[in-house]
């Protein structure tokens, strides 16, 4: 392998591996943003 | 002052004083035509004194919303001025507060909201209605639990701007108290006036001291001191929520929600303050900022990569090529030609490692096989693209392959090739040198002269231009004048290329002469005297020209074909396995009558080399000589025919590329022969 090479898959991997990340943690924020809605719409009412 | 039961104007009965407001008197009355309650309210003799009554009634009766109290009527009655108004059901916020009740925040954000859109409503009048009075005495909560805002009155001054006289203490903000006023009001010992002009802003205060008061429980101060600010009363609501009142109730208006439209964007969006909501949303932000950082930098490495991947191919590609000639060079062609093949699969499109595997066939003597793959290399259409791209790299191809029918002795095929090398490449004089060269051995002499002539013009050496000469001469009968001529150019060029030719054109001339014996003595002599690289090519004409004489009338058969051997095992010994070189060498032992040792060569190179005809034919040549020296009775052709077919079969395909070979020729005269003399059916 050269440093092409590790750089060219290197960079595919982490580009994958924080794609995935991302998608977690965001999938793990949008629960919590809905139990804060939640609890939102109970200490200040429902949002228009 | 109205008593209980004063009829007003003749519709309004007086019930009872329920109120005085910052601006009048409020009374609950009967209205005796509807049979409803409404609420009339006189208006103070001093603001009425600057009314104009006839506009503010139309005004207030034009006045129409959700949370604000219908403007019914609008008398004058005995001097005094009074509104007829709905009567609203339900407790004012003042109740609560006296009673101690904690309103949910929930249930004050949404009065808090009504509220706002009442005054935004007010505020948008033209003129601006200001409230100027508003405190929880006049916030009144209906039975559905929506609020009223009761009590607003207008006065309008010759400037159209609105002006307002209420004023409660704790409720009103700073700038609504005279002694607030700038000193310019009140210069002179004059008096102040009696009103100041306020503005949203200020009805935007009072509606935060109201919420103060409610969500505390404790009436703020009088505004004309400091107030004690709502965080300091830890209030049980939301951080957000206190903020909120907080700057609602700053003392300088320019701190303020400058409009009641602002603040109700503000309430609207309360939970966009909070400090879990800001912190949720800056944990998103980070996240996504972050994780586009390393997702930008892991596209620009493995672009970087990528683009790093392109120039690494090249300079592998390079090296490869160059290891290649390097192995060529020292006379390892099996090593060279798989480190070319290793570049070609690195770039299939580009063409020096194809020039370079063409060369090494050549170089090695490997003739037919670099016939066979200049065939592949054209009708390629991966490849017709970069040699149009390369005109100059697909001459030097068609250069290749020209050398190797040239070698062949195949001159017919060798000046196509050379014809289509000129044509991509008309300034490489090489070109025109062999090409010339090969018009010559066809005896077309004057198109010879033609060539020569334009390769003089496009800058053709002396050297190379006498080796062309000679060789015209040569074409012409004049060997001994020729050979000369090559002399000459061996004895005095630089150029390691031309003297390797001149050698071998000059032994050559001495066979056309025949020779034989000058013509070993040159290649001799060239051994020692061409490049390293050249050595191989002069020992396989060497080779070749020891056997010619063995089998001359005035050669020693025995010790020119050991000479020929000793030659082979040379070229063996530098690497140089070729077909060619291995079917010479079977053909030597043949001639030395050492069959066995023929025969191994030739079924190892079958072995090796299945598609080519020529071990077939050889061993067919072979097996008839081996007939031949038995006695008619034991002879048996039947192998001979055997290999006679295989080769008949596989030469046919090598036809088609365009070889042609006399030896050939020779096997099929014996075979004719055989079967004519009926030793086969």
């Amino acid at each position: 392998m050269t440093l092409g090479q590790w750089m060219f898959y290197g960079g595919i991997v982490s580009f994958s591996v924080f794609c995935i990340a991302l998608i977690i943690i965001k999938i793990v924020l949008a629960s919590k943003g809905k139990r804060l809605k939640a609890r939102f719409d109970a200490e200040y009412g429902p949002e228009k | 002052m109205l008593r209980r039961g004063d009829v007003l104007d003749g519709v309004y009965q007086i019930i009872e004083e329920i109120g005085a407001g910052g601006t009048g008197i409020i009374y609950k009355a009967y209205h005796l035509r509807l049979g409803r309650y409404v609420v009339v309210k006189k208006i103070k003799d001093e603001v009425a004194a600057r009314i104009n009554a006839r506009t503010e009634a139309d005004i207030l009766k034009r006045l129409k919303h959700t949370y604000l109290p219908q403007v019914y009527d609008f008398l004058e009655v005995g001097g005094g001025i009074y509104t007829v108004i709905d009567f609203i059901e339900g407790q004012s916020l003042d109740y609560y507060i006296k009673n101690g009740y904690r309103v949910e925040q929930k249930q004050l954000l949404l009065w808090a909201k009504q509220l706002c859109e009442a005054l935004v409503y007010l505020h948008a009048q033209t003129p601006p209605i200001i409230h100027s009075d508003i405190k929880p005495q006049n916030i009144m909560i209906t039975p559905q639990g929506n609020v009223c805002l009761i009590d607003f009155n207008i006065s309008l001054d010759g400037q159209g701007s609105s002006q307002v006289s209420g004023l409660s203490a704790g409720y009103a903000p700073p700038e609504q108290y005279p002694e607030n006023w700038p000193p310019m009001m009140g210069m002179g010992g004059t008096p102040y006036p009696m009103v100041m002009p306020l503005d949203a802003r200020s009805d935007i205060y009072s509606l935060g001291a109201t919420f103060y008061h409610l969500m505390t429980g404790v009436k703020p101060e009088k505004s004309t001191g400091p107030v004690t600010p709502i965080s300091v009363r830890r209030p049980p609501y939301s951080q957000a929520f206190v903020e909120i009142v907080e700057k609602m109730m700053q003392p300088d208006p320019n701190r303020r929600y400058q409009t009641a439209a602002e603040l109700l964007g503000v309430l609207t969006n309360i939970r966009r303050l909070d400090r879990t909501y800001i912190r949720h949303r800056r944990k998103q932000h980070i996240v996504t900022i972050v994780f586009s950082i390393l997702m930008t930098l892991s596209v620009l490495v493995s672009v970087t990569g990528f683009l790093k991947m392109g120039t690494e191919q090249e300079a592998q590609y390079a090296s490869l090529v160059e290891q290649g000639k390097a192995a060529c060079e020292n006379g390892d062609y099996e090593s060279g030609i798989l480190l070319y093949d290793q570049a070609i699969n690195l770039y299939s499109t580009k063409l020096p490692a194809y020039y370079e595997k063409l060369l090494a066939y050549v170089e090695q003597g490997e003739y037919l096989a670099c016939v066979q793959y200049g065939r592949l290399i054209f009708t390629n259409p991966g490849l017709t693209e970069a040699m149009e791209a390369d005109p100059v790299g697909a001459a030097d191809l068609y250069y290749m392959i020209a050398n190797a029918w040239f070698e062949q002795e195949n001159y017919a095929k060798a000046v196509g090739y050379y014809e289509e090398a000129v044509l991509r490449n008309s300034e490489n004089p090489d070109y025109y040198r062999d090409y010339a060269i090969s018009l010559a051995r066809m005896q077309q002499v004057d198109e010879a002269q033609q060539v020569l002539s334009t390769a003089k013009n496009c800058g053709m050496d002396n050297d190379s231009v006498t080796l062309v000469e000679a060789e015209l001469l040569l074409a012409e009968g004049d060997w001994q004048q020729a050979s000369e001529r090559f002399e000459d150019v061996f004895l005095t060029t630089q150029n390691d290329t031309t003297r390797y030719q001149a050698y071998l054109l000059c032994a050559r001339a001495y066979r056309t002469g025949g020779k034989l014996d000058e013509e070993i003595e040159v290649l001799e002599q060239a051994r020692g005297a061409v490049a390293s690289n050249r050595v191989g090519a002069i020992v396989s004409a060497l080779a070749q020209a020891y056997v010619r004489r063995a089998q001359s009338a005035g050669g020693n058969l025995q010790a020119d074909c050991e000479k020929a051997l000793e030659c082979y095992e040379t070229l063996k010994a530098q690497g140089n396995g070729s077909t060619e070189m291995r079917l010479n060498t079977a053909f030597v032992n043949q001639l030395l009558h050492r069959y066995e040792e023929a025969e191994q060569i030739l079924t190892e190179l079958q072995a090796q080399s299945p598609d080519d005809y020529r071990p077939y034919m050889r061993l067919a040549l072979l097996y008839g000589a081996i007939e031949d020296e038995k006695p008619q009775e034991t002879r048996d052709y039947t192998a001979v025919r055997e290999m006679y077919e295989k080769a008949v079969a596989y030469y046919e395909q090598a036809r088609i590329q365009g070889v042609s070979d006399e030896q050939m020729q020779v096997l099929e005269t014996m075979m004719q022969q055989i079967i004519d003399g009926g030793w086969i059916g």
